[in-house]
């Protein structure tokens, strides 16, 4: 089995509208690649349609994870899988505590009659939350609901360690972050790097990119990568912006 | 109805209350069933043949828990009332006492059927003045010149009239002024005789300045053909504060209809919370009249209907003096092939400046094939309110969803979880921790089945 992560020729559409238009990328585990580009180019689109967002339909393409075909898949499916998403935009449940959220999620993950035990889901949560600096009491206070634009952030990132996935999809978790939280969501994800791991940071800017630094980083304009390269490409992003890209997708 | 008028001899009273009781039936036997063109039970017909109904069998007292019913004796196990009545049927079956110091401090918690004997002035001033045998009449006053609100229609006092006739017991709890009852107190009532109808009766009293919470429970298995008929008076005297808790959990086959009315005083507050889950037709009232300038009241409800069940909530917010404050949020589920309907009425009288009276109905429907009749009405005489309503139905939240099922958490599962946590939203508001965690006992069970 090849442990990666390979999109396939995809492409999707909301509506009527083509937003993804033959995304083609390979992310061995082990690695974390950066997906960067314009606003509104597919981005967010293409970290959906991994995770089985019902709002956006497949026309064609794979989506393979360890070898296996996603897109058919159901999106707990796919989440048991290995597959989690860090939202953008976090949605608020009040009447669900972060605690009862985490410990169904993490009983999602086993085998039928076995149970989450205290001792699993506690030493976990402590050292989660000793990574995070938050305070034990968070967990008992409902699922974002009143949270600010960090703290739904740093939330993401407490159930991406709770879950251990093997690939993550970090799509813009740092928009609308202050330099500290920004530390902080970096730290929980770098704590997490290592062979087992693979996954997409899905950024428009540089700045999350000094604290979480990626093997690779993919361009996407218009629906499809335009270009690919190292590190640098991100700075020079940075410092050039997005026109000359734009200018890729064009030629 | 001769039948009934044998009954009438077998709950004892003295001359007062027996007069009461004569009238009362009288009414009832005037009276028709509801019908559809009456507004307040257009969508709840009750099909009834009175001629058929035998009372409740008398069950034995007992004089230890482990002689209750099993579902009794586990429920006790986990409250943490300071007192309580269980009634079987139409009768008490077991109490507990008051703890001494409450009694010292002269505060009564007792069933209605001693209290008339015992503290016969008490209950002659307060009984029916709260909920009469005839339907309250809450038309508003209404400037000169223009139409007044339309009266009740009569036939709404049908089965009050004949809880004031043929109630044989219920609770009677009376906090003297100034006295805070920390504990609360409750009741606990069981019905274990199918085919059958009983009528009960409570009555909370709570003078200027005092304090109680009073926690009504109704549990039962499946009873085909059952009928309770309760209700339930609240005496708010000034700057007094209860906190009214009803729980109707009976079994499949039960017929609940109970009116529950609070009169508040000046700068008193009552909280109401009305839970309803069993039974297979049930039609709760909560009404709140303001009597009292500065007056509270909120007024909180959530229900979770299946099957076949029919519920019906009937709520009133009378604003009866000015600066009075009314907040109700009313929360139910539909699920299979269940009917939920909320008649919301908010009254405001001439002269009830500054009012501020809020209604909020929410609905969850999980199938296509529930329905849900929501109607939330104003009438308002005052020219310097502030009121709102408001009623929403829809299915699950769709984004709310795939963010739980993003997380690895089926579909089901995560359906529930959802459904769970629309009510518990209202018990977010409830400052009782035992009573909580039975209600989200209760909503486990229910949400775990449908």
């Amino acid at each position: 089995m090849t442990h990666q992560l390979e999109i396939r020729n995809l492409h999707a559409t909301v509506g009527d509208t083509e937003i993804l238009k033959g995304i083609n990328l390979i992310v061995p585990r082990g690695e974390l690649h950066a997906i960067m580009g314009p606003n509104g180019n597919g981005k967010s689109t293409l970290a959906k349609v991994i995770v089985g967002d019902p709002e956006y339909t497949v026309t064609q393409g794979e989506v393979l994870v360890d070898g296996q075909n996603i897109l058919e898949m159901e999106p707990d499916e796919r989440a048991r899988l290995g597959v989690f998403l860090a939202f953008q935009y976090p949605v608020e449940i009040p009447g669900v505590t972060i605690a009862n959220f985490l410990r169904l999620a993490m009983q999602a993950r086993k085998a039928e009659g076995e149970e989450v035990s205290f001792t699993e889901f506690y030493g976990k949560l402590q050292s989660a939350l000793k990574t995070l600096e938050w305070d034990e009491s968070i967990v008992e206070r409902y699922l974002n609901a009143g949270f600010s634009g960090g703290e739904k952030k740093r939330n993401e990132i407490l159930q991406m360690l709770m879950l251990e996935p093997n690939y993550i999809i970090m799509d813009e978790t740092d928009s609308g972050l202050d330099v500290d939280a920004l530390k902080i969501v970096a730290r929980g994800v770098n704590s997490m790097r290592g062979p087992s791991l693979g996954g997409l940071i899905i950024t428009h800017y540089q700045r999350l990119l000094d604290y979480i630094v990626p093997d690779k980083v993919h361009i996407i304009v218009n629906g499809k990568v335009v270009q690919t390269g190292g590190p640098e490409l991100a700075k020079k992003l940075d410092s050039e912006g997005y026109d000359w890209v734009k200018e890729l997708a064009t030629a | 109805m001769t039948k009934f008028n044998d009954q009438l001899a077998q709950v004892q009273g003295p001359e007062w209350l027996t007069a009461k009781r004569k009238e009362s039936l009288e009414l009832f036997t005037a009276l028709d069933v509801p019908q559809e063109n009456v507004e307040a039970w257009k969508y709840t017909r009750v099909d009834v043949d009175f001629d058929a109904l035998r009372p409740h069998g008398k069950r034995d007292v007992v004089s230890d828990v482990s002689a209750l019913p099993q579902s009794v004796q586990d429920r006790l196990t986990g409250t943490d009332v300071g007192a309580f009545l269980v009634l079987d049927g139409p009768d008490v079956v077991y109490r507990t006492e008051l703890p001494a110091e409450l009694k010292a401090k002269g505060v009564i918690f007792t069933d209605l059927k001693t209290a008339v004997e015992q503290h016969a002035d008490k209950v002659q001033q307060y009984l029916y003045s709260v909920v009469p045998a005839e339907v309250p009449d809450d038309t508003t006053i209404a400037a000169p010149g223009t139409t007044p609100s339309k009266s009740p229609d009569p036939s709404e006092g049908k089965f009050s009239a004949l809880a004031a006739a043929l109630w044989t017991n219920g609770a009677f709890v009376y906090v003297p002024r100034g006295v805070e009852v920390e504990l609360p107190l409750g009741s606990f009532r069981v019905m274990s005789d199918a085919g059958t109808y009983t009528a009960t009766r409570t009555l909370v009293v709570a003078e200027e300045n005092a304090q109680v919470t009073f926690i009504d429970e109704q549990d039962s298995e499946a009873l085909p053909g059952t009928y309770a008929i309760g209700a339930v008076e609240l005496v708010v005297k000034d700057a007094a504060r209860v906190r009214y808790v009803s729980i109707q959990n009976w079994g499949e086959g039960v017929t609940h209809i109970q009116r529950q009315r609070g009169d508040v005083g000046r700068d008193a507050t009552l909280n109401s919370l009305v839970v309803t889950m069993g039974g297979t037709l049930s039609r709760t009232e909560m009404q709140s009249y303001l009597r009292g300038q500065g007056s509270n009241s909120e007024m909180l409800a959530l229900y979770f209907a299946n099957r076949d069940q029919h519920f019906d909530h009937y709520t009133l917010q009378h604003h009866a003096a000015p600066n009075a404050y009314s907040d109700l949020l009313y929360k139910g589920v539909n699920n299979d092939a269940s009917v939920g309907v909320f008649s919301g009425m908010i009254k405001v009288d001439l002269g009830a400046q500054k009012t501020d009276a809020y209604q909020k109905h929410r609905t969850l429907m999980l199938s296509s094939d529930a329905r849900n009749f929501s109607v939330p009405q104003l009438e308002i005489n005052a020219n310097d309110v502030r009121c709102s309503h408001g009623s929403t139905t829809s299915p699950v939240d769709q984004e709310a969803l795939f963010f739980l099922r993003s997380r690895g958490i089926a579909r089901e599962v995560a359906e529930k979880m959802l459904v769970t946590a629309f009510l518990e939203d209202v018990l977010g508001r409830v400052p009782l921790k035992s009573v909580v965690k039975y209600i989200e006992g209760i909503i486990a069970r229910k949400v775990g089945a449908a």
